[in-house]
Formats: C-alpha cells, sequence, structure tokens
C-alpha cells in the first residue's frame, strides 16, 4: 500500500465515524421496530467495516503485504493452488484468548461464535455454514482441530476465509 | 425430437418444463417400442412411509404417469392390492427377472432386523435387513429414496435404539441416492426417467444426481439480499435472513429454492427455517433446526 | 379345529403391521395386531433442542405428519405456558386440517377402495388373486375412474397445506403459538380456490361413492364389531366464537 491509499483508508475510517454517529442518532429519534432493527443492523455493519479497516492498517504495520480478503467460495472445488496444507498466513499480533474465553464464545444469548482450530481462535459468528453457531452438530466455543481435520483434510483453505480473532492459550 | 440435455431459450426452461420434456421422451420411445417397460419395485422399509406419499404429491409426471407408462409397478405396501402371502409371492418372483428397486426407509439391524418386519415368508418374519441384501443385491439399479435409506436419516437418530443404517452399509454396490426427509417428487420422478433413457445420471462424489443436487440453497435463496446486508430476523414470520435461527441453507446442496413443492407453491423457507433435510447428517447434524438463543450480529 | 391365518404384510396402510387369527368352526376366537416397526422416538427426543421436536416428530408418519407437529406445538405450548391467540389457532388447525383432507382422500381410495373395487390392468401392483368384488361392471368403472381422480384431489390438499406449511409431507408452518409465518391475502384465496375443487370431489364423487359401496356390502356392518370403546382428545373444538366444528375430548 502505498502513501496513497493509505490515505484512503484513513478517509474511510473517517467517514465510518460520521455514519456510525448519524445511526446512534437515529436510534434515539426512532419508535419503529422494524426501523430500529434495520439501524442496528446497518450499525453492525460499519462496526464490521471499521474492524476491517483498522485491521488493514495494521497489518500495513507489520509487512508490507497485504493479503486480500477473498470472497468465500461457495463450490466446494478449491482452486488448486489454495489447496496447500501449510498453515495460512495469519496476522501476527493476535491477542490471547485462554480456554475460558473460548467456552464462553458458544454464540448463544448474543456472545460471538468463536472455534478454534490449530491454536487459532477463529471467529464464526456470521459465517455463512455457522447458522445458529453450529456446523454438522459441532457447536461453537471449542478447540475442534481434530474435527477440522478429520472432515476437512486438505481443504486447509477454508481456515483463510474465516476471521482470525486471537491464539488459544 | 429435442435432446434434453442442450435446450436453449426460448424452448421454456422451467423445472416443471425439464421434467415434461424428459418423461415426454421416455413415453415416446416406450410407444415405439425402443423401450419395454421396466419392472419396479419400491420396498419401504424402516422410515416413515412418506416418501411414496411424497411420490403421490408429484405434479408433472404424477404417479398416475409413472404407473400406466414409465414403468409397471410390481410392489409396494402403500399401494399394492395384493397383501400377506400374496404379496411376499410377488416380490419374491422379481428375483428371476430385471428390475429396479427403490427402497425408502432405513435399515434396522438389530437382533438381526426384527426392529423392523416388513412382511411374513414362509411363515417366518421377513425381516427389512433380509429385504435389503435379497433385493438389493439382485436388482438392475438401486434408488435410495429420502433421508432414511440414504444415511439412516431420521431414522437413524441419537439413540437409535433399532441400530438403523443406510441401505449403502447393508448393500455394498453402487447406487443413486436421493437425499430429502422427504424425497420430491420431481428428484425421484426425474432420477427415473433419466435412468430408463439415458442410464444412470450424472452423480456427485455423494452418488448424488447433479440434475438436482448442486447449487447450495443459500446460493439461490430469495432472501439472501438481507443475508448479505446483515439483516436477520429474531423470530420466525420475519421476511429476512433465518441464518440465525439456525437456516441449514448455506450448508444444503439442493434445488429447493427454484423447484419449490407440492406444484411448486411454496418451500420450506417461505414458512420457516431450512433444516438441511437434503444434507447427509440430517437430523442429528443439522440441529437446532430453530435457535432462539442467538449470536451478536 | 382351530385354523390359524396371519396376514403380513397388511398393506395398503402407511407402515407395518401383522394380524393374527385363530379360528374355530370359522368363528374368530382369538386376533392378535403386531406393529412390526420400532425406531424410539420418545428416546430421539432427549437431549435435543425443544423446538426440533416440531419438525423431528412428524417424521414418525409420512401420511399424517402435520398431527405430530401440532401435537408437539401443544406441548411446547403447555410447557413453555404459552397463550394462544383465537387466530393462531385458526390457522394452524387450517393447516392441520388440509393434512385431514389429504389422509381421508387417500385412506377412501388408495388404501380402502382396492378391496372393493377392481383397478384396471395397468400396473401388476392393482393385481390380486382373490377377493369379495361385488360390484357390477358399471360401478366398478366408475369407481376406478376415481380411484385416479382422486390422486389429483389428495395432491391438492397437500399443496393447499404447502401454500403457507411450505411442503408436505413434513411441513414447516406449525409453530407454537400457531404457525411460523402470517399468510398473505394471495395464499389465503389460493387455499380457498384450491378448497372448492376439493369440496366439490368430496361431495360429488367421495360421499356418494362411500354410500353406494356400503349398498353392496351392508352384511360388513354385522361383522367384527369391537367392544365400542373409544375415545378422543378432540379435534377442531371449542373455538371461542365458532364452538366445537369436529369433535371434543371424550370416551
Ligand atoms: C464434524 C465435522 C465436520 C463436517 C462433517 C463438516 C462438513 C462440511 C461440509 C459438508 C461443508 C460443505 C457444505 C457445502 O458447501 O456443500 C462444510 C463447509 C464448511 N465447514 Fe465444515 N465440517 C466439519 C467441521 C468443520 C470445522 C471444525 C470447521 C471449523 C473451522 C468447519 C468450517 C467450515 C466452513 C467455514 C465451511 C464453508 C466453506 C465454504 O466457504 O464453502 N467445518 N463443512
Ligand atoms: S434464509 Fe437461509 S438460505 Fe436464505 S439467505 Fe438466509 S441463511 Fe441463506
Amino acid at each position: 500500500m502505498n502513501e496513497n491509499e493509505l490515505e484512503l483508508v484513513r478517509r474511510q475510517i473517517q467517514l465510518t465515524f460520521d455514519e456510525i454517529q448519524y445511526l446512534i442518532r437515529m436510534l434515539y429519534s426512532t419508535k419503529d421496530y422494524h426501523t430500529k432493527n434495520l439501524t442496528l443492523n446497518q450499525l453492525w455493519n460499519k462496526v464490521s467495516l471499521l474492524h476491517f479497516l483498522t485491521n488493514m492498517l495494521d497489518q500495513q504495520q507489520i509487512s508490507s503485504t497485504v493479503t486480500p480478503t477473498l470472497p468465500q467460495p461457495s463450490q466446494p472445488a478449491p482452486p488448486s493452488h489454495m489447496n496447500q496444507t501449510t498453515p495460512q498466513t495469519v496476522p501476527q499480533n493476535l491477542p490471547t484468548i485462554t480456554r475460558e474465553q473460548l467456552a464462553n464464545a458458544t454464540g448463544r444469548n448474543g456472545n460471538p461464535a468463536y472455534v478454534a482450530v490449530g491454536g487459532i481462535v477463529y471467529d464464526v459468528t456470521n459465517n455463512k455454514a455457522w447458522s445458529a453457531a453450529s456446523h454438522f452438530g459441532l457447536p461453537a466455543g471449542k478447540d475442534l482441530t481434530a474435527e477440522f481435520a478429520s472432515c476437512h483434510a486438505g481443504q486447509q483453505w477454508i481456515l483463510s476465509t474465516l476471521k482470525p480473532v486471537g491464539r488459544l492459550v | 425430437m429435442i435432446d434434453p440435455h442442450h435446450v436453449l431459450p426460448p424452448e421454456d426452461m422451467s423445472n416443471e418444463a425439464i421434467v415434461r420434456r424428459l418423461t415426454e421422451q421416455a413415453n415416446v420411445r416406450i410407444q415405439n417400442g425402443q423401450l419395454k417397460k421396466k419392472k419396479l419395485v419400491w420396498l419401504e422399509l424402516t422410515g416413515c412411509s412418506g416418501n411414496i406419499i411424497s411420490l403421490m404429491n408429484g405434479f408433472n409426471p404424477n404417479l398416475e404417469y409413472m404407473l400406466t407408462l414409465m414403468v409397471d409397478l410390481v410392489y409396494s405396501n402403500s399401494l399394492m392390492a395384493a397383501e400377506g402371502e400374496e404379496a411376499i409371492e410377488r416380490l419374491m418372483s422379481v428375483l428371476d427377472e430385471e428390475f429396479i428397486l427403490a427402497v425408502e426407509g432405513a435399515v434396522a439391524t438389530k437382533n438381526n432386523g426384527l426392529y423392523n418386519v416388513i412382511g411374513r415368508w414362509r411363515g417366518k418374519p421377513f425381516t427389512a435387513l433380509q429385504a435389503a441384501k435379497m433385493l438389493g443385491e439382485k436388482a438392475s439399479h438401486v434408488i435410495a429414496v429420502g433421508a432414511c435409506a440414504v444415511d439412516g436419516g431420521p431414522s437413524a437418530a441419537k439413540p437409535n435404539l433399532a441400530e438403523c443404517v443406510g441401505l449403502s452399509d447393508i448393500v455394498k454396490r453402487p447406487m443413486i441416492k436421493l437425499p430429502g426427509c422427504p424425497c420430491h417428487p420431481d428428484w425421484f420422478l426425474g432420477t427415473l426417467a433419466h435412468l430408463l433413457m439415458n442410464g444412470v445420471p450424472e452423480l456427485d462424489n455423494m452418488d448424488r444426481p447433479l440434475l438436482f443436487y448442486s447449487t447450495l440453497i443459500h446460493d439461490r435463496c430469495p432472501r439472501r439480499p438481507f443475508f448479505d446486508k446483515g439483516i436477520f430476523a429474531k423470530t420466525l414470520g420475519e421476511p429476512t435472513c433465518l441464518f440465525k435461527l439456525g437456516c441449514r441453507g448455506p450448508v444444503t446442496r439442493v434445488d429447493c429454492p427454484t423447484r419449490k413443492w407440492d406444484g411448486y407453491v411454496n418451500w420450506p423457507i417461505g414458512a420457516s427455517t431450512c433444516i438441511g433435510c437434503s444434507q447427509f447428517g440430517f437430523p442429528d447434524k443439522m440441529g437446532p433446526f430453530i435457535s432462539y438463543d442467538i449470536t451478536r450480529e | 379345529m382351530k385354523k390359524r391365518v396371519v396376514i403380513n404384510p397388511l398393506t395398503r396402510i402407511s407402515g407395518f403391521m401383522e394380524i393374527d387369527v385363530m379360528l374355530e368352526q370359522n368363528k374368530i376366537i382369538e386376533v392378535k395386531t403386531t406393529g412390526s416397526i420400532f425406531r424410539g422416538f420418545e428416546q430421539m427426543m432427549v437431549g435435543r433442542s425443544p423446538f426440533d421436536a416440531i419438525y423431528l416428530t412428524q417424521r414418525i408418519c409420512g401420511i399424517c405428519s402435520t398431527a405430530h407437529s401440532v401435537a408437539s406445538s401443544l406441548a411446547l405450548e403447555d410447557a413453555l405456558g404459552v397463550q394462544v391467540t383465537a387466530l393462531g389457532r385458526y390457522l394452524r388447525d387450517a393447516l392441520h386440517c388440509c393434512e385431514f383432507l389429504q389422509n381421508h382422500i387417500r385412506h377412501t381410495y388408495q388404501y380402502t377402495i382396492p378391496d372393493y373395487v377392481k383397478l384396471p390392468d395397468v400396473s401388476s401392483i392393482f393385481k390380486v388373486d382373490h377377493g369379495d368384488f361385488r360390484l357390477p361392471q358399471k360401478v366398478n368403472e366408475q369407481l376406478a375412474n376415481h380411484y385416479f381422480e382422486s390422486l389429483r384431489m389428495s395432491r391438492l390438499a397437500h399443496q393447499m397445506l404447502a401454500v403457507i406449511g411450505g411442503k408436505a409431507p413434513h411441513n414447516h408452518g406449525v409453530f407454537v403459538g400457531g404457525i411460523s409465518t402470517p399468510p398473505n391475502a394471495d395464499q389465503i384465496v389460493r387455499m380457498k380456490s384450491i378448497l372448492q375443487t376439493i369440496t366439490a370431489f368430496i361431495e360429488e364423487k367421495m360421499v356418494p361413492d362411500v354410500y353406494l359401496i356400503a349398498k353392496y356390502y351392508d352384511d360388513y356392518f354385522h361383522m367384527g364389531k369391537g367392544p365400542g370403546n373409544l375415545m378422543s382428545y378432540g379435534a377442531f373444538d371449542r373455538y371461542k366464537d365458532l364452538g366445537t366444528l369436529y369433535v371434543d375430548p371424550l370416551v
């Protein structure tokens, strides 16, 4: 990323903040249930965007190459170059997450849904394959390294579509 | 004659039209003697006998059409006029002939199969297990119809007291699998038509015809724009995406959203969540079907 | 001299059954009926998410699946202390009625008629070697035609169910508190239109057909009478405005 692009990201962040403020004011002024819901959802979207943008800046500080976030492939057959078994590059500066914290991230009652694979904790809250924070009978909030290995052998690419949020300690 | 594989607009491309074209072709060939009506045996094993009910719900083609023009149905517990020994004799008589076998229901294996007796033969109980083995080995083609026949389905749900398994665990041979709970009549009749005209349809790595089971429900779902915008329903009845409530559309590959059910009027996500009934592992691996203690957004 | 007659499979039912009869001088002295399938649905519910019961119990039976979803949702309402609105009840019961129609039409024509009517030689499943066929040829022919016509009607009944239930068998419409998604005017009028066709068939063909058969087999009314102890949990009963439309719970 060059200076110009960096500037672009910063402007985008500023813009998102403004939008968030607007949405919060909106939340106060409306009584309609559905509009409220809609606004809340938009808020969440904006926060995700912020998250994404700040992450991008963080990464920028560590290494100058940015791995583009790929759209989630919906066909089971991944392009062969993604089929490698070496672990994907994950950001180095992830916070540590204890087993206890992981166990709380079950995705129930407003908690996020996290799963750990190979020592990295991923956020699957809004991953399409994890509706109701469960996936083929597996609940979130667990270390599923063994299950992943047995069910998705040779499909390491799946992990690269997930958002890493921490290192399991 | 139109080759059903290479039809382009302006020909009608609707689901109904495709099934109709396939069956019309079969019909033409039956009438000019190119094809002889094959015998079909429909075995109901350990299940709810709902796939035959679903088959009766077929609109185009329908059951009447299948019975009179596509195949000669020899055995069906739900429909046949004969009963008792006479019925079982009929079943045994096909063993010497060529026949297609359609099986619905899982195979109960506990106590040598005694958890599901489907008749009496020569004075002894004739179990689902015996029937599956006996007919499965002799049939020219085997079609496992519905979730139970494919991998045990609801009949094998935990704790699976009857020790039910899918047909392929009992009969080791190539077969066509049509999961779904129940199987959509078009999935069966379309497969049957293909089998009669062009042989075994192209299958995926889990033996399901690509004709019907290739696209994720989630990729064709009319609620998808809501998913992409992160607008999720908090209760059933909202028109938005049901993901947070436990919708299994994102892991289920079948053509429900475009085909729809019962004369093509509606489909599960038109009413409530998808419960992944056409995905292997249903129902245990698809639960919870509906959950209200949901994640943050 | 005692004689034992065993009928298995008892075909044209949804499921598996054996009838074991002991005869003495042409009189039945003992009968045993056995349902010959066991899956253990009660045990399957243990440890499962409670709402899943509504969909999973439907898999008990393919021809009456909606009844099981209704029963499960009633049980859940009881457990959760949910008060159902009158409208919720009407909608759910309307959905259940569609299943009733489908079930009754198929029971009458596909499951029962082949005992009285010789069906045309279009498929091997219609062949029987013995039977007590008494209908004159013309009547027989008419009823055989109705057999095929009824297939369309029962199909329509399930279509009507699917309009608000999503699909049938094994609907997605029944839920705690009534139904999962409120119907719109388009769906309601669609159901009403289908219902009109089915009603005409039942009134003009199905009911007269049953009377017709009863006329030729009137001796059957005096055979095999049970003890007459019947029980009902009630259905479509005790509505606030309409009263009972079908049966109250009674013994
Ligand atoms: C019991 C073990 C598992 C089974 C049987 C299983 C099965 C599957 C199947 C069949 C699909 C493909 C759905 C389709 O597109 O047709 C899938 C996708 C997926 N699985 Fe799993 N899985 C298991 C464990 C896991 C674990 C532990 C993770 C944790 C990270 C995971 C993450 C995913 C993701 C993210 C996808 C979506 C991939 C995409 O973007 O298309 N799975 N899984
Ligand atoms: S309702 Fe289900 S299938 Fe449709 S978009 Fe939402 S998650 Fe996907």
